[in-house]
């Protein structure tokens, strides 16, 4: 079964305007940016007498050399001549008829076909992973929009085995998204449709996910739709902006249009996030009368009006292609969004329009088809199978503590098999017992959390508050069964229990949970402050009554007695919960506290004070963030739960 | 020592299973331990180039507004002497900040005048023409910049290209 292991299998997203690379690295898929540093790659292949150039160089240079300069070649790829006559009209390279009647291009009076082009892109692409991984790269997985027939299929495998790549497996692009998305994990069927809107081309597919088999239901969408279109749109208003307010016409500027065209397209990406945004563009001209300046606020608004009808387009092919695949928008679960352009707020609008809900949008939309692929290729090559062994805990796990903290000891996303160990104390003198409740959740306060497992360790031998040390161990194994131990250091007595920690929890309850977290933050912030003011206090007046009878011949009369009034007074407060007179008693009592050092040192130079230092610490640390490092033990307190009070 | 008389054996394939799982336990061991070790050293070489990048994104935003400012003192060729006064005081303040971009190896690339090369020029623009030669700079629109090797933004520029005589076209 352990058959010799091979190199990695790259995933590449072969796009219209753009390609990228993604490579499974450790469990998780990578991308990796190419030599320029960019993480996609343009799909532009250009020829310059000898010279061969595939990306932002070619793209740079197309204006000069528009003949020789071919993109969008995927248009092209596996079809017949007589199917591309619309395409052509759009290109500005030759595209002729080969003898088998399929579309190539003329370069230089030299035939390239559209599988070679391909391949210029998929070396490219190629080369990017190996300077990467530092290792050569022979096997891939290309992703190919889901309506491409056998032959476009065909000619997409054949570009990469002239690219020197043995393509493992040519998979559909919302395939990719959805294994991005993680949907092939799902054991129920399911319906979802990908939304693509990316820099040239729109496409919607609605797919079957069950058991991990994907099925292409129905796909449709429009050719010639996308970011390029929206910046067309507002770079057209500028102009026509600029016209009205200066009578100025930019259109024949060359140099102004491009950097309108800039602006536009860097607008229209700020106002995914903010509301307006404002183009400057200073000494845009000038004519007789002086520097002409462009400065115009674009409003989100108005980038919605100006764009309605481009977004607009989107809604018929999603009705067409849900009727074709037969569902009504509610049995669609989820909807994925895919390109550039579903960041844009109005398409997600539209998304939320046309099927009723909103579309996911976690992983970044110009990388998840080729992060969908590398998936792919991580499952082919045995390396995704191996690497779901390793799983992480989907919630933080802990203990409660004095005043009914919850104490975390493993952090949430935590990789697993893990162990975890901390020194905890008790709160109280002569503490017979102690009850450890095993909890889970994110918020502050234990009752908050899940209770999901209880024991107690119990004939600790007699003790002064705080000294008993008690090791409490999280222990969570490959499986996620959860073992705590609480062990006594100094007698040696353990106790044990074995937690699934994963059962009668699925993913809902995990993400209400941690939304609940996020909606109290701040309220369990302050009763957590709240409880450790109080826990501090206790600790004080405590502290403060030991030392009055441990040193009672030692200490003068006068300053006994007022230390006793402060520690009557602060109990009393203790009581209540105000905390405000919960600090200030506090402070006064620790002021007096310092009476007892000082009369003490006039008394003798053998004082006291070392034995109020080693009494402080447990508490001091207790509240120490809990470090990650296991061996970093630390002291906190155990809450001690009263048998009679449960 | 005894292989043949062993594989018969119930506890013989117990025991072949067992060191088959071993070995294929070991295997998979030392490959997480070197995967780890090979992401540890990539990740190293990844955070040097993303606070290389970093410092790369923030000068690029800064190039604009200088951009600006080096086309508008383009402006005051034609203004009176009083303009002109001040615009030499401006100037300064661009060499300053042209100073601060050369102190941190950033450098403008040259463009006028050279062959295109798109690796540091980008074409907005052709011209055509017979009196230069094809592929050669005609203007500069907005200056390139590299930081050492690598072109942090291409110079945009009109690019010369031959007038094409009508027995070219097919």
């Amino acid at each position: 079964m352990n058959q010799p292991k091979k190199g990695r299998i790259i995933g590449i997203d072969l796009g219209t305007t753009n390609s990228c690379v993604s490579v499974m690295e450790g469990g998780t898929p990578v991308v990796i940016a190419n030599a320029e540093g960019a993480r996609t790659t343009p799909s532009v292949v250009a020829f310059k007498g000898a010279e061969r150039l595939v990306g932002v160089p070619a793209k740079r240079q197309a204006v000069t050399n528009s003949e020789n300069t071919i993109f969008s070649s995927k248009r092209f790829i596996g079809r017949k001549f007589d199917e591309v006559t619309e395409e052509l009209k759009m290109v500005p390279y030759k595209v002729k008829k080969s003898e088998n009647g399929n579309a190539v291009f003329e370069v230089n009076g030299k035939t390239y076909t559209p599988e070679e082009i391909a391949a210029f892109i998929l070396i490219k692409m190629k080369e990017t992973a190996e300077a990467y991984l530092g290792e050569p790269v022979t096997e891939a997985v290309i992703t190919v929009p889901a309506y491409f027939n056998d032959s476009q299929r065909q000619s997409t495998k054949d570009a990469g085995r002239i690219a020197g790549l043995d393509v493992k497996r040519i998979i559909p692009e919302p395939t990719a998204a959805a294994l991005a998305y993680g949907l092939d994990k799902e054991h129920n069927d399911k319906k979802i449709a990908v939304f693509d809107l990316g820099g040239g081309t729109f496409d919607i597919s609605v797919l079957e996910i069950g058991d991990g088999v994907f099925e292409v239901l129905a796909t449709n969408g429009d050719t010639h739709l996308g970011g390029d279109d929206y910046d067309n749109a507002i770079l057209k208003w500028l102009l026509e902006t600029f016209q009205q307010e200066q009578g100025i016409d930019l259109r024949n500027d060359k140099m102004a249009l491009q950097r309108l065209r800039d602006a536009a397209e860097k607008a229209k990406i700020e106002l995914s996030g903010t509301t307006s945004t404002e183009i400057n563009q200073p000494f845009i001209t000038m004519d007789a009368s002086g520097p002409k300046h462009l400065s115009i606020t674009l409003t989100r608004a108005k980038l919605e009006a100006l764009t309605d009808g481009l977004t607009d387009r989107t809604r018929e092919p999603c009705l067409k292609a849900m009727k074709d695949a037969g569902v009504t928008p509610d049995q669609i679960s989820d909807i994925l969004l895919v390109g550039g352009m579903t960041r844009m707020p109005s398409v997600q609008e539209m998304v939320k329009k046309i099927f009723g809900k909103e579309g996911h949008k976690g992983v970044n939309p110009d990388e998840v088809v080729a992060i969908g692929a590398a998936i792919q290729g991580g499952v082919l090559s045995g390396t995704v199978k191996d690497v779901l062994l390793l799983d992480v805990i989907p919630l933080t796990l802990g203990i409660e503590t004095m005043g009914g903290v919850m104490t975390p000891l493993v952090e949430r996303n935590t990789t697993i098999p893990t162990q975890k160990k901390q020194i905890f104390s008790t709160a109280a003198d002569n503490q017979p017992a102690v009850t450890i409740r095993v909890l889970q959740g994110e918020r502050k306060m234990a009752n908050d959390n899940r209770e999901i497992g209880r024991f107690d360790l119990s004939d600790i031998p007699p003790a002064p508050r705080g000294s008993p040390q008690i090791e409490v161990a999280f222990d969570i194994d490959a499986d996620g069964i959860l073992h705590v131990s609480a062990k006594d250091i100094s007698s040696g007595k353990e106790q044990r229990i074995k937690i699934d920690s994963r059962s009668g929890l699925d993913e809902n309850d995990i993400k209400r949970m941690m939304r609940d977290a996020e909606q109290h933050a701040e309220d369990d912030k302050k009763r957590k402050e709240e409880v450790e003011i109080k826990n501090e206090a206790d600790a004080i007046s405590f502290r403060a009554s030991k030392a009055l009878s441990e040193y009672k011949d030692k200490i003068p009369v006068d300053i006994a007695s007022n230390i006793q009034s402060k520690i009557d007074a602060l109990k009393k407060a203790l009581e209540g919960n105000d905390f405000d007179r919960i600090k200030s008693t506090k402070a006064e009592l620790e002021t007096a506290m310092q009476q007892i050092g000082e009369s003490m040192s006039k008394a003798g130079p053998q004082a006291a004070g070392s034995s109020t230092q080693s009494q402080e610490q447990p508490y001091a640390q207790a509240h120490n963030d809990m470090a990650d490092n296991p061996e970093n033990i630390e002291d906190a307190e155990v809450e001690i739960i009263d048998d009679n009070k449960q | 020592m005894n292989d043949n008389e062993e594989t018969s054996s119930p506890e013989a394939d117990e025991l072949a299973q067992a060191r088959a799982e071993t070995a294929e336990f070991k295997d998979k061991y030392f490959r997480a331990l070197a995967e780890m070790e090979n992401a540890r050293k990539r990740l190293q070489k990844e955070k040097q180039e993303t606070s290389q990048y970093a410092i790369q994104n923030i000068v690029c935003e800064f190039l604009i507004p200088i951009d600006h400012f080096e086309n508008a003192l383009g402006f005051t060729d034609n203004m009176s002497e009083e303009v002109k006064h001040w615009a030499l005081g401006f100037e300064m303040i661009l060499t300053q900040l042209k100073d601060v971009l050369a102190a941190n190896g950033i450098q403008p690339i040259e463009a006028q005048g050279k062959y295109f090369d798109p690796h540091l020029h980008e074409a907005v623009e052709n011209v055509e023409t017979n009196d230069i030669p094809a592929d050669i700079v005609v203007e500069v629109f907005t200056r390139g910049y590299r930081m050492g090797e690598r072109t942090i933004r291409p110079a945009r520029v009109k690019v010369a290209k031959s007038i094409k005589n009508e027995g070219e076209k097919i």
